[in-house]
């Protein structure tokens, strides 16, 4: 104990707040263990296969500016954020500046310049290199450094949402010293640079065994001399959810289990050994039904699940995929399979609370006997008596495909259960992952070419601007032959008036307007019946009671404050 | 025998390179896509062009030839300048490199050997060092109680399936009682007796599942061959001539008996090697095991085909290494 705490008064109140304090010396709270089940493979976000490896890495390598755990933007690398009011973005939209914080060092002892953050851009943009995170370089034309801590990002056109670049976890700077040799198709064969990047985290990698255990110690150089708390932290990987979550919760091995989609039951059941807390936060993620507004017939041939095909026999019809909804309980829905990790919606546009729109909420409450309504009104009835409504020989049978995953499964049976209720039948069909989410031209069954009447799967969007989220469903994101199958519209939707809102949306800088126009987009997609949401997701992890510090983040990455994450004495 | 030995050798080498072929055109069949596991949120152009990156539009005996010459050529070569120090070519030669890691598979497979190799392979050795006594005494006191409670054993071994056995060990010895962890830890090297024993902590519950599981099959091919053999003329002849029960029985039953069992036990090994898929799993061991299975998953080829040809190479080795065992124990078998 530092001699200095004699001289504190002894109210009790200023004991607690300064024992925090005593306790924030560099490296004082021993050793941290995680355990990330799917294991790291790569250190390297710009070629990281998703959060399991990017988050990893968020621990050495840092962005210009982070999102917190309410999704707000907060400066790191930089010393502010730019906006139109401080000067950092142009009057015409055209650029952004970011002033770098001084004194800034690398982990080998080199500064850090702005000369660090050109190199990353242009790493990123060269089209050779293999960098998946080249849509958030969209539109920029120039990464230049205007002087050692400026760096100046200028657009080819208006940008009114110019934070993607350099802005969350998965484009931190990379140091330009250490990636100089991995430029364009060298990047992919860098393997020591991107198993053990170089950065200006508070920690640095001692040891990286791909697919197994990351260990780290503490950067020397960081910049807060009282930070990190834990001198030693080791990521380990393998095993499944349950493995993960039974080491922090039920046998207190690990202090903190990431990603732990699990049955409700069974995560309540770990939680009641008393070793630990479940923790969540929700984003963007929201699970969906894709409805086929075109026709999957195997007789179309090429013309299948294409415009060119025609439309649907009934999805196209907003009044069925109206019923289909109402058919479905998503309180039950989320209570059998996702716990914690769920909340029931009717938007496919969930958040950020301001964008939530909440005019299409008739859908929460189940209600049978109005989807049974709709159906009739639309003339669709069971005419042969086999349960099944049906018109004009056709019979509302329909394929619904999702991936390999227990709680898809789940949610599969309930659905199907809720659709007999009102005469609808449908087929289940589970893929694996790697095939329904792969691009493969040749396997019939990717969640692209969609031949299928409905899937499910979630989908999302990092950071806080859900402009390139509602560009999916432009006419021109159709997945086609032509085009490869390529394209995120996989209702087949395609609307002038939606596409002519998204290019005013584009152009459009005034954030209550932005929000508007966001909305509108979203109930023009819910009313066309293109998207059935089912449940907003949130992240789940876990951690020891023991733990203190953690600030649950669904925008950025879990780890992005473990520089204060101490241990309870 | 040498001249045999040789002959079957160079015999094997069009057979594996016939199965690298095989198994390179059956990965490449199968719709697999590495870029399948990206976030929703990256767009299909960046998925193009990350597969372009990867080589995975070039036509398949292309990509057949150069993973020949980085596997057959390269990865030799760069061994060779690791153990002596020189060096061969050009240093920067392209290695096999994985497409998940984009680290090469070779260190890749080094990394994962020590932890596949110490449970595994302890627990084939425990096992066989279990099985041939219980199967021995089993068979020579046939339908005893001894014989009763191993076959029960072994049933068990056999027929419970190790994700749940291995669950239930959890439940039990690192949940409620807290013995050992459920984790196994991979950075620990041993340097002392505390690190001596917290290795073997971790060790017990895998090996104790695995060494069933090898114990059981080991010790029914053992029973069932002393049984044959128990009821042979020689055994009579020696038992005629005076010699005692011990003798009979160690001596010369169960020295006929081993030859098939030597067989078995030698074609077992390169599934040692392989890996114990779901154990290592339940253990998060991450020996290759759980290498192949996450390669598997995220579609990255180059793994899954190193690892694959090299359980062929170990399979056609181990072949021929019982062929030449049984010549050695069987005088009567003779290859030249």
């Amino acid at each position: 104990m530092p001699p200095v705490f004699k001289h504190i008064p002894l109210a009790a109140l200023s004991v607690s707040a300064f024992t925090t304090a005593a306790y924030a010396e560099r490296g004082a709270q021993g050793d941290l263990n995680l355990i990330y089940w799917q294991a790291p493979t790569l250190l390297n976000p710009y070629l990281a296969s998703g959060p399991k490896d990017s988050e990893p890495a968020s621990l050495v390598l840092e962005p210009l500016a982070r999102h917190d755990e309410t999704g707000k933007m907060v400066p790191w690398l930089a010393q502010a954020i730019p906006t139109l009011d401080n000067g950092g973005i142009a009057a015409d939209l055209q650029s952004i500046t970011w002033v770098l914080k001084p004194g800034i060092m690398w982990s080998d002892g080199s500064e850090f310049t702005a000369d660090d953050v050109v190199f990353t851009a242009n790493y990123c943009m060269d089209a050779e290199s293999g960098c998946q995170m080249t849509a958030k370089f969209t539109d920029v034309e120039k990464v230049e450094a205007l002087d050692p801590h400026t760096v100046k990002i200028s657009f080819s056109k208006p940008k009114p949402y110019p934070y993607a670049p350099f802005v969350g976890l998965e484009i931190p700077v990379l140091q330009a010293a250490q990636f100089a040799d991995c430029m364009g198709p060298n990047a992919l064969n860098c393997s020591a640079q991107n198993l053990a990047p170089i950065g200006t985290g508070p920690y640095q990698i001692t040891d990286f065994k791909p697919g197994d255990v990351v260990t780290y110690d503490i950067n020397p150089h960081y910049r807060d001399g009282d930070k990190p708390g834990f001198a030693k932290v080791t990521i380990k990987g393998g095993g499944d959810a349950s493995g993960a979550a039974r080491a922090v919760l039920e046998t207190g091995e690990f202090d903190y289990a990431w990603n732990l989609q699990l049955d409700p039951q069974v995560l309540a059941q770990m939680k009641s050994a008393g070793k630990g807390q479940v923790v969540s936060s929700f984003g963007t993620a929201v699970e969906r039904l894709q409805v086929n507004l075109t026709n999957s017939a195997a007789d179309l041939g090429d013309a299948r699940s294409t415009r060119d095909g025609g439309a649907h026999p009934f999805l196209a019809d907003p009044r069925v995929t109206k019923a289909l909804s109402l058919a479905i309980d998503r309180s039950t829905l989320i209570d059998i399979a996702y716990g914690d990790a769920g909340r029931p919606t009717c938007d496919v546009l969930a958040a950020p609370a301001i964008y939530a729109s909440g005019a299409n909420d008739a859908c929460l409450t189940q209600d049978l006997n109005a989807a049974r309504a709709l159906l009739d009104e639309a003339g669709w009835t069971d005419t042969d008596g086999d349960g099944i409504r049906d018109k004009d020989g056709v019979s509302m049978t329909m394929l619904y495909q999702t991936s390999v995953n227990p709680v898809r499964q789940t949610t599969q049976d309930l659905l199907k259960a809720w659709w007999a209720e009102i005469g609808v039948a449908a087929e289940l069909r589970a893929i694996a992952p790697s095939v329904f989410f792969g691009g493969d031209q040749s396997s019939p069954d990717t969640y692209q070419k969609f031949y299928a009447d409905l899937e499910m799967f979630t989908n999302f969007f990092p950071g806080n601007d859900p402009e390139p989220y509602l560009n999916n469903w432009a006419c021109t994101a159709i997945p086609t032959p032509e085009n490869g199958w390529s394209g995120m519209n996989v209702p087949r939707y395609c609307d002038p008036d939606y596409d002519a809102m998204l290019a005013k949306l584009g152009n459009t800088v005034d954030i209550e307007e932005r929000i508007a126009i966001s909305k509108q987009l979203n109930d023009m997609l819910m009313q066309a019946g293109a998207l059935i949401p089912l449940v907003h997701r949130g992240e789940v992890s876990a951690h020891a009671n023991s733990l203190e510090g953690v600030r649950m983040n669904v925008w950025d990455s879990e780890l992005w404050n473990i520089a204060d994450w101490t241990r309870a004495k | 025998m040498l001249t045999y030995c040789l002959r079957r050798l160079a015999f094997s080498v069009p057979v594996l390179i016939f199965i690298s072929f095989a198994i390179f055109l059956l990965m490449d069949m199968a719709p697999n896509d590495p870029t399948a596991n990206l976030p929703m949120s990256i767009p299909s152009e960046t998925r193009a062009q990350l597969r372009e990156a990867l080589g995975i539009g070039d036509p398949l005996v292309t990509r057949y030839l150069l993973w020949c010459k980085q596997f057959f050529i390269h990865e030799p070569l760069n061994w060779l300048s690791d153990l002596t120090g020189l060096s061969f070519g050009d240093p920067d030669r392209l290695r096999v490199l994985s497409w998940a890691s984009r680290a090469p598979v070779v260190e890749l497979i080094a990394d994962r050997l020590p932890q596949t190799l110490w449970v595994v392979s302890l627990s084939y050795v425990i096992g066989i060092l279990i099985a041939l006594p219980v199967g021995i005494y089993s068979a020579y006191r046939q339908h005893g109680w001894f014989d009763h409670l191993g076959s029960f054993i072994s049933m068990i071994g056999y027929s419970v399936p190790s994700f749940f056995l291995g669950v239930v060990m959890i439940v039990i010895f690192a949940v409620k009682l807290n013995w050992f962890p459920s984790v196994y830890d991979t950075t620990l090297t041993v340097t002392g007796w505390d690190s001596l024993l917290a290795q073997l902590r971790q060790m017990v519950m895998p090996v104790t599942i695995l060494a069933l599981y090898n114990a059981a099959q080991i010790s029914r091919y053992m029973r069932a061959s002393m049984l044959e053999n128990l009821h042979h003329d020689y055994v009579r002849t020696a038992r005629a001539k005076g010699a005692s029960e011990r003798r009979v029985v160690l001596a010369h039953v169960a020295r006929n008996s081993l030859l098939p069992v030597v067989t078995v036990i030698a074609l077992g090994i390169p599934q040692v090697l392989a890996g114990a898929i779901i154990t290592e799993q339940i253990f998060k061991i991450n020996g290759i095991g759980a290498l192949l299975i996450s390669s598997i998953q995220s579609g990255d080829l180059p793994v899954v085909q190193t690892l694959t040809f090299l359980f062929a190479v170990l399979i056609v080795l181990f072949n021929l290494l019982a062929d030449i065992a049984y010549g050695l124990l069987d005088p009567r078998i003779s290859y030249d």
